[in-house]
């Protein structure tokens, strides 16, 4: 009963607690009068019979003295009175019956043999003999047994009238309990409701109500105390990250403004290079040509590293917007493959493109750039990684209730990667290897900017890799933007 | 000859764009900020406009947008020229009305298929 209490409200064990410990009292209460009043009754029933055998004893003298028999059973048969007196008899001297009297309706019986005065209880019956005395001389005894049925009917009634203000009483108790356990329960409950409220609102600035300087007032002081630290602490964390943000910010503004005034005398450089190696023809000097093709090719990777850093840093401003639209995937393939094919060339690889049956003709609905820029870094990857190998890429669309997803998957012969280098892979500025970069060029930011519009766009970038064998990356998006989906890479990135 | 309109602000790009065009055949004049385009874009009629996009006085994008709704400079091809191939830059130039673009540094060779397509367009 207690074990299958300990997960009951606390209003209900209240209720137990109390009403056990009540009726319980009550019961032992109850009982006790009832024992004491049996005795008592017993004393006043033994004086009663005592009275009643000498009132007889009184009246049988002259009966005894003259051996009158008769008024000897006439003064006995007056005992019929008293319906609960079973039996009597009138002893002689010498203690042989001279009178008996059985109850009418009682089996007639032969009375006990006479005893010395006193009174005594046998099972359900009180015996009591007494002297008969005349002028100081004992000259006879008499007995008398009655039966105890007032006694039993007399309990019956005090065990019932016991039940019933056990009964009164609990119910009273329970009414009581109802209007008086919430100086208890109530500030009990009132710190729970707090904490919960806390704990699903994060709202640290709120504070359980005390109710008095009791043990629960001195929880609620300390539990008020507790919400002031964590409160504190929340503030400090808040402001930590609102400035870190801030400074976040200011960084990739800075980074975006940098790499916007960097790029302007970049294209002069750029520019001039290709010019003079145009010219150079004209004026004879072709020999200069491989050098000034080298300047472009060093200002067009500087190029390429400060836009990823400019594109990387307005996602992490978020600053990144996408611009939905609906086009034809077989042309964003068409042309990511005819742009891709001197990287293919490059290092003697063949391009395989692979279309599933029927996915030429979709029209998806998300960034096209976005989504180009992130194939063709994939693409460009696997060609830069891999000599005289095979690229393949193969396109595929999986239906589903939510929407159609057009999944994307190049696959490489190349150099592959470990696992911990694939773990590293989509973090920014990490190549595989960092000597890679000066192996195979390029920022290492691709695919951490590639992945990044992926999530934007409500799909993601994964891959498989064993070094020496290959490489698989798989691009995956759902082929009408989800808004929610993009919301939430949003609020990711910023 | 085609007569372009190159709108940049930055001299040495200009300047390098513009001997590399006459280089190539084509007549260029010049443009440093979007208020002077709008006006030499009036007066000149080109054959087409290579329009950069972050100019003084008046952005590349209102620019367009302005010639883009004057019946007289409306039928003028509109090149945007944008630093970034990837940024916003793009669809906002599209958005402002203009015909293509080009990112830049530019690739010649491309640069002058686009503008011969262009030019050759039937005007509506």
């Amino acid at each position: 009963m207690i074990s299958s209490l300990r997960n009951a409200s606390l209003r209900q064990k209240l209720t137990a607690i109390v009403m056990m410990t009540s009726v319980v009292a009550l019961i032992v209460a109850g009982l006790s009068f009832a024992m004491y009043d049996r005795l008592t009754f017993r004393d006043g029933l033994v004086k009663d019979r005592t009275t009643l055998a000498d009132l007889v004893g009184a009246n049988s003298t002259a009966a005894l003295t003259f051996q009158d028999q008769a008024s000897a059973r006439e003064i006995l048969s007056a005992l019929r009175a008293n319906q609960h007196v079973t039996r009597a008899a009138i002893y002689d001297a010498k203690g042989a019956p001279f009178a008996a009297y059985s109850r009418p309706g009682d089996p007639p019986s032969t009375p006990p043999s006479a005893e010395p005065e006193g009174a005594g209880f046998t099972g359900s019956r009180l015996a009591v003999f007494r002297n008969v005395v005349l002028d100081g001389k004992p000259i006879g005894t008499v007995y008398i047994e009655s039966d105890l049925e007032e006694l039993g009917s007399r309990m019956n009634r005090y065990i019932a009238m016991v039940l019933v203000v056990v009964i009164v009483a609990a119910f009273v108790a329970l009414l009581l309990l109802s209007q008086l356990q919430g100086i208890i329960s109530r500030p009990i409950l009132d710190v729970m409701r707090t904490a919960k409220r806390v704990s699903e609102t994060k709202d640290y600035s709120v504070r359980a109500r005390k109710y008095g300087e009791d043990e629960i007032g001195t929880l609620v002081d300390a539990f008020n105390e507790m919400l002031d630290r964590v409160h504190e602490r929340d503030q400090q964390v808040r402001t930590a990250r609102d400035a870190a943000e801030t400074a976040n910010r200011a960084k990739s503004a800075f980074l975006a403004n940098m790499s916007h005034e960097l790029r302007t005398p970049l294209n002069g450089i750029i520019g001039y290079a290709e010019m003079l190696s145009e010219e150079a023809g004209d004026r004879g000097r072709e020999d200069v040509v491989p050098d000034l093709m080298r300047i472009q090719s060093a200002g067009r990777h500087l190029l390429a590293i400060i836009n990823d850093i400019l594109d990387l840093s307005k996602i992490e401003a978020g600053r990144m917007e996408l611009h939905i639209e609906r086009f034809q995937l077989r042309r964003l393939i068409d042309d990511v493959v005819s742009t891709i094919q001197p990287l293919v060339a490059q290092n003697e690889n063949t391009l395989e493109v692979t279309l599933a049956r029927g996915v030429g003709d979709v029209e998806l609905t998300t960034d096209s750039i976005k989504l180009r820029q992130s194939l063709w870094n994939l693409l460009s990857n696997a060609c830069k990684f891999t000599t005289r190998g095979e690229v393949s890429l193969t396109i595929a669309l999986e239906p589903a209730a939510e929407g159609d997803t057009i999944v994307f998957t190049v696959a490489d012969t190349g150099i592959g990667m470990t696992d911990e280098h694939v773990g590293r892979l989509f973090q920014e500025f990490m190549q595989a290897d960092s000597s890679t970069t000066r192996k195979y060029g390029g920022t290492g930011l691709g695919l951490a900017i590639s992945r990044r519009y992926c999530r934007q766009m409500g799909g993601d970038i994964t891959v498989q890799s064993r070094p020496g064998v290959g490489s698989i990356l798989t691009l995956r998006l759902p082929a009408t933007a989800r808004r929610p989906a993009l919301a939430m890479a949003l609020s990711e990135a910023v | 000859m085609t007569r372009l309109l190159l709108v940049e602000d930055n001299e040495l790009n200009r300047d390098m764009l513009a001997r590399r065009l006459h280089r190539l055949g084509f007549h260029v004049n010049f443009a440093s900020d979007g208020v002077s385009a709008i006006e030499m874009a009036a007066n000149g009629s080109p054959d087409l406009i290579l329009m950069d996009l972050s100019l003084p006085v008046l952005d590349g994008w209102d620019a367009t947008r302005t010639l883009k709704s004057n019946p007289a400079t409306r039928d003028i091809p509109v090149i945007a020229l944008t630093a970034h191939a990837m940024s916003d830059d793009r669809h906002r130039a599209l958005e402002a009305g203009c015909d293509d673009y080009e990112t830049k540094p530019v690739d010649m060779g491309r640069l002058v298929g686009k503008i011969a397509t262009l030019v050759s367009r039937p005007r509506t």
